[in-house]
């Protein structure tokens, strides 16, 4: 049985090279999505090795579990004990690392820009020390402290990373400006370092930073110019060969303490300028950790990022593998069906309806096992080329091999070879019924499950799956099982609805074709009822097409509301006349607060121009209120209302605080309700650092689209938070004055950030959409390539349903048929055909959409916008991909030979 | 047809279907081809017909010169000018019977003769099942919708390939005469092949093949007539 089975497959090698390129096609995807993402989750994982270089131990300050964003830096005073003098201490290296320091450049047009990079723009200080220091010399030498910043004269040294000076053309010896958060300032640059491990001092030829943007200085300057005056972010320790760890740890962590308690008790006696510095420190905890401590933490924080992705890629793998199956499926299903009588042969030669069976199943494996291999070797050669376009359009540096891991290779084999067998128990199953006798008939025929039972089964799937999406809609669930009910509702309804197509395939194909038979009168009328009279075979080749569409139209509406949503907020929630801000899509991207205060400048200069400038600063998880850490903003809300209305519900943005209470807040509507707040309530709250704080509730706003749930005033940032740097900020106009002058004003400001955008109302909200649809873009891209199996799945059944009527054909080309009728009678039976999918997927993307946007958070979706004119543009897209999967089998059917096909039996 | 051959293949295994086949079809005659198997009559009418071409020599129908036809010109000269019946699997099974009727001239984008059609419809005795489907029509049914096909566009010429093949006697017999009667009151020019001596008796002329050549010729033929012959050529 199986040399006949190899026999088959080789045979018909055409039917089966297209069955087999939709499984090497999900195979390669899924195989793609694991190793692109097992390289990235490498490359994290070394730099979580590198990042903590050649340290044994780390000092730093405390913190609760998820508030790492907000660790606070180590008081230089505190650690003045932790030297080589301790018994087992090799050599001891305080760090600095500060993220927004922004080196700029004169671009090809003259202009000074922004370096750009999709990784952290970090500041730090370059110690030298050999055996700690994660940054070694590549060209020139180590900056050199010139003399204090407080000199506005001082033209300080820095060092770059290698990479960034390439990229950008920066030059050793030229002077640049940096921008930092503690504002821009002029350094000249003295040498490229490199960020890895000491280990490749005298072999440097290797960056290992995947992406960051590093400006290193002097230690004295680093703290000065990144706001770490008198402070350390932390100390990395090395111990000596003979050292016990344990006990050194015990060591050190007894002076921290020793130092903490000398810090509490005198702080109050300290000199106001020391005060100010310390004050912040006071209920701090300062720990010592091992590198293995710090190294998974950071590897815990880089693959949260890459589960993401991973997760993400995985998702349209999974798509691309579902609808192959579709395709692999239909592909058995039709061959079986036109080898009937070849099998019923076998069957009178006495071969037993489970042979048979048999035999087909076994060919599946066999076209799954070569599907798997050549998927392999296609997803390998994919990610290899992923790997270069993300290099390529500089996204980050992915250095090594491509990891090739037992667990891609088992996960690839059970889908590839799992999918191809699944796909064909059913049409194997058939095949055994196959009598003997049916070797002699003309028209034998595979008698399919029943069409009432398959009504039956699919409208209970299809209604179950809608009760449960709209269980999800209305509902109150918990994430978990909200996210639970509405994915297993959109499978339900999915499996439902492609169970029930084959009963819409005939009437949806007819009143699909009817204006095509207006047009192309015969051919047109001869593809409309070919489409329609295999209502099975026509909605089962759809199904892949359905699955695309359902999910790029799915993506559109989500997309289209969101847009909607913020436009919406916008127009509401928006008054000030300029924006400026750095990245409106990452909030820990800050900038200098030495803008606003310009601008305030500006402002007092000239009153007819500016009226108020307010800046706004985000404190991610920043305060911890009943338990949990809230993301947190600050406004000067002295002014705030002529720059945002915020759809107070009650009580005033500028109320007044309770006596005793350390400033106001405006609360989110939801946030209050659950903690049961109104206007003059205080709320308690815990800041990084273990600092306690009451605020009073001065009002309760509708609006958390702009600036979140809780809005404190910037005071209580400068206090708690005086590390935090500006968001954004907003300009409003003096009424009489002349909006360009004033526009022009700003700038003149703003010129010096370059890594700033300056946009007006209408600007923001144009390039909020554009970012929108970019990300539409991608995602529907990605989707694509499922569309793209999907065409293979048309033009597969389109060969195979022509191979089955090469008799029609040649007798319609014997009465007089062109060549030409004949083409077109094929193309627009695939137009039909891709037309019903299309049709039913964008239907069920729809349904999919409001669905999603019930499950989304209402600050991102709140209005439901449906793109008409997008979705009709799928359906044309849909209808030239019927057209392109067309052009194959139709060349093939009109080459046809006449005689040959009339005479074929 | 002047001088007609076919050859398939080459060298060793070449064979001649048709070897110098010269002869002509009268205009308003019904004429019979018959032959054993491998004698060519299917050939000549697939040369004549347009549906294949020739090794050499040439065919004519009215003044046109098949073998300087492109495929495109070959099908309208099909389409406009000659009309067929095949042994079997004559209909498009997604079209009703009377669209089947109808094909040749929706192909050509022109619009039926009513009179005509009627005249056909009645005569071939189908009118109650012009909206059938050919799955849902008897073999002889699917027949006379295939010759009334043949017959709507009012051919030149209409080759009709084992008509009676896969039909019983009696439909069969129902079938040859009404070819006879559009010969006769139609004055439609008619070519058949077939091997049944019964069906070639219908035609005014019977041109007997055997290797690629015509061997012999009866006009006004019988069945024991043509039996007698075959006997004679075939021995």
């Amino acid at each position: 049985m199986f040399r006949l089975t190899l026999r088959n497959i080789s045979r018909q090698k055409l039917r089966y090279a297209l069955t087999t390129l939709a499984v090497v096609l999900g195979v390669s995807f899924l195989s793609t999505a694991f190793f692109l993402t097992d390289r990235i989750r490498d490359t994290f994982d070394e730099l979580a090795v590198e990042i903590t270089g050649d340290l044994d131990l780390e000092i730093r300050a405390s913190v609760g579990d998820g508030e790492r964003v907000n660790r606070l830096p180590v008081p230089a005073d505190l650690t003045e004990s932790i030297t080589t003098d301790i018994p087992g201490v090799a050599a001891v290296e305080p760090r600095i690392r500060a993220f927004n320091v922004v080196p700029i450049y004169i671009d090809d047009e003259g202009e000074p820009a922004a370096v750009s990079s999709n990784g952290p723009k970090l500041g730090m200080n370059f110690s030298g020390d050999e055996t700690l220091s994660q940054l070694y010399i590549a060209e020139g030498r180590a900056p050199d402290r010139i003399g204090p910043l407080a000199d506005p004269d001082t033209i300080g040294e820095f060092v770059l990373d290698t990479r960034t000076a390439s990229t950008f053309g920066f030059e050793v010896g030229e002077t640049y400006i940096v921008s930092a958060t503690g504002g821009n300032r002029q350094f000249t640059l003295v040498g490229l370092v490199y960020f890895g491990s000491p280990d490749y001092f005298g072999s440097p030829d290797e960056n290992k930073s995947p992406g960051a943007i590093i400006s290193a200085f002097d230690e004295a300057t680093a703290q000065e110019f990144l706001g770490r005056e008198g402070l350390y972010d932390t100390l990395a320790v090395s111990l000596t060969s003979d050292a016990d760890e344990t006990a050194v740890m015990a060591d050190i962590q007894q002076r921290l303490d020793a130092a903490m308690a000398g810090l509490r008790s005198e702080l109050q006696a300290l000199p106001d300028e020391q005060l100010e510095v310390l004050a912040p420190f006071a209920e701090a905890q300062i720990e010592v950790v091992t590198a293995a401590t710090t190294t998974e933490e950071d590897r815990q924080d880089f693959d949260q990022i890459v589960s993401v992705l991973s997760n993400v890629l995985l998702a349209f793998a999974i798509i691309a593998v579902v609808v192959s199956a579709f395709i692999i499926n239909n592909t058995f299903s039709i061959v079986l069906g036109q080898r009937v009588r070849e099998l019923a042969l076998l069957r009178s030669l006495g071969a037993t309806g489970r042979q048979v069976s048999r035999s087909v199943r076994l060919e599946a494996v066999v076209i799954g096992t070569v599907a798997t291999v050549l998927g392999l070797v296609g997803g390998y050669l994919l990610a290899a080329f992923l790997r270069w376009v993300l290099v390529t359009i500089n996204f980050g540096n992915l250095p090594g091999a491509i990891p090739v891991r037992p667990r891609t290779i088992i996960v690839a084999a059970v889908v590839g070879i799992g999918a191809t067998v699944l796909s064909s128990l059913g049409p194997s199953r058939r095949v055994r019924s196959i009598p003997p006798v049916a070797a002699l008939r003309d028209q034998a025929r595979l008698t399919p499950t029943s069409l009432r039972r398959r009504i039956w089964v699919g409208s209970v799937v299809a209604l179950a799956g809608v009760a449960l999406l709209a269980l999800g809609m209305t509902a109150e669930l918990d994430t978990r099982p909200l996210l639970l009910s509405l994915g297993g509702g959109a499978l339900g309804t999915f499996m439902g609805i492609y169970l029930l197509s084959p009963a819409v395939a005939r009437p949806l194909a007819n009143l699909v074709g009817r204006p095509i038979e207006r047009v192309y009168k015969v051919p047109g009328r001869l593809a409309r009822e070919n489409a329609a009279r295999a209502p099975r075979r026509t909605a089962a080749t759809a199904a892949a097409l359905t699955v695309g569409l359902a999910l790029v139209s799915l993506a559109a509406v989500v997309s289209d509301s969101m847009k909607a949503t913020f436009v919406q907020a916008l127009d509401d929630s928006v008054e000030s006349d300029l924006f400026i801000y750095a990245n409106a899509f990452d909030p820990t991207a800050g900038f200098s607060g030495q803008l606003a205060a310009d601008l305030d400048l500006l402002g007092a200069d000239r009153p007819d121009l500016v009226e108020s400038t307010v800046r706004y600063r985000f404190g991610l998880g920043g305060l911890e209120v009943d338990g949990v850490g809230r993301d947190i903003v600050s406004a000067d809300l002295a002014v705030l209302d002529a720059h945002m209305d915020l759809q107070v519900v009650e009580g005033s943005t500028t109320g007044s605080a309770n006596a005793g209470t350390d400033g106001t807040v405006l609360v989110h509507v939801d946030p209050a309700e659950d903690l049961a707040l109104g206007i003059g309530s205080t709320v308690d709250g815990t800041f990084p650092g273990g600092r306690q704080a009451t605020f009073t509730v001065a009002a309760i706003i509708a609006d958390s689209s702009m600036l979140g749930n809780w809005v404190f005033d910037t005071s209580t940032f400068d206090r708690y938070l005086p590390d935090a740097p500006d968001g954004f900020v907003s300009v409003v106009y003096t009424p009489t004055a002349d909006m360009k002058e004033a526009r022009t004003a700003v700038e003149k400001i703003t010129d010096a950030y370059p890594q700033l955008t300056v946009e007006d109302k209408a600007e923001l909200r144009a390039s909020t959409e554009a970012q929108l649809n970019q990300l539409l873009a991608v995602i529907t891209v990605f989707l694509g390539l499922s569309l793209f199996i999907a065409v293979l799945g048309i033009t597969n059944t389109l060969a195979l349903s022509i191979f089955e009527r090469t008799r029609e054909l040649g007798l319609l080309r014997a009465i007089g048929m062109t060549r030409r009728q004949l083409r077109r009678m094929v193309r627009w039976e695939a137009v039909i055909i891709a037309l019903f999918g299309g049709l039913l997927g964008v239907a069920m993307g729809v349904l999919f959409g409001l669905a999603a946007i019930a499950a989304i958070p209402e600050t991102f979706v709140d209005i439901v916008s449906i793109p008409v004119r997008r979705l009709g543009f799928y359906l044309l897209v849909s209808g030239a991909f019927g057209m392109v999967a067309a052009i194959f089998p139709a060349r093939r059917a009109s080459r046809l030979n006449v005689l040959d096909a009339i005479g074929y039996e | 047809m002047a001088d007609g051959t076919k050859v398939y293949g080459a060298g060793d295994t070449e064979v001649r279907a048709l070897d110098g086949v010269s002869v002509g079809f009268e205009a308003g005659r019904f004429t019979a081809i018959m032959g054993p198997s491998g004698s060519g009559k299917s050939t000549l009418m697939h040369c004549v017909a347009g549906l294949d071409d020739l090794s050499s020599g040439s065919v004519f129908i009215g003044d046109t010169e098949l073998g300087s036809l492109s495929d495109r010109d070959l099908t309208l000269l099909r389409r406009d000018k000659v009309g067929f019946v095949f042994q079997s699997f004559n209909l498009i099974p997604t079209l009703t019977a009377a669209e089947n009727l109808t094909l040749p001239l929706d192909l050509a984008g022109r619009k039926p003769d009513q009179d005509w059609m009627e005249s056909l419809v009645t005569s071939l005795g189908i009118g109650d099942r012009l909206r059938h489907r050919p799955d849902e029509l008897s073999g002889g049914q699917q027949q006379r919708v295939a010759i009334g096909r043949a017959l709507v566009g009012r051919p030149s010429i209409v080759f009709a390939d084992e008509p009676t093949g896969n039909l019983d006697s009696t439909t069969g017999g129902e079938v040859l005469d009404f070819l006879r009667r559009a010969v006769d009151d139609l004055d439609q020019t008619m070519v058949m092949v077939t091997h049944d001596a019964g069906a070639a008796a219908t035609a005014h002329t019977v041109l007997f093949l055997g290797d690629g050549k015509i061997v012999s010729e009866m006009a006004d033929p019988t069945a024991d007539g043509i039996l007698d012959r075959v006997k004679q050529i075939g021995g």
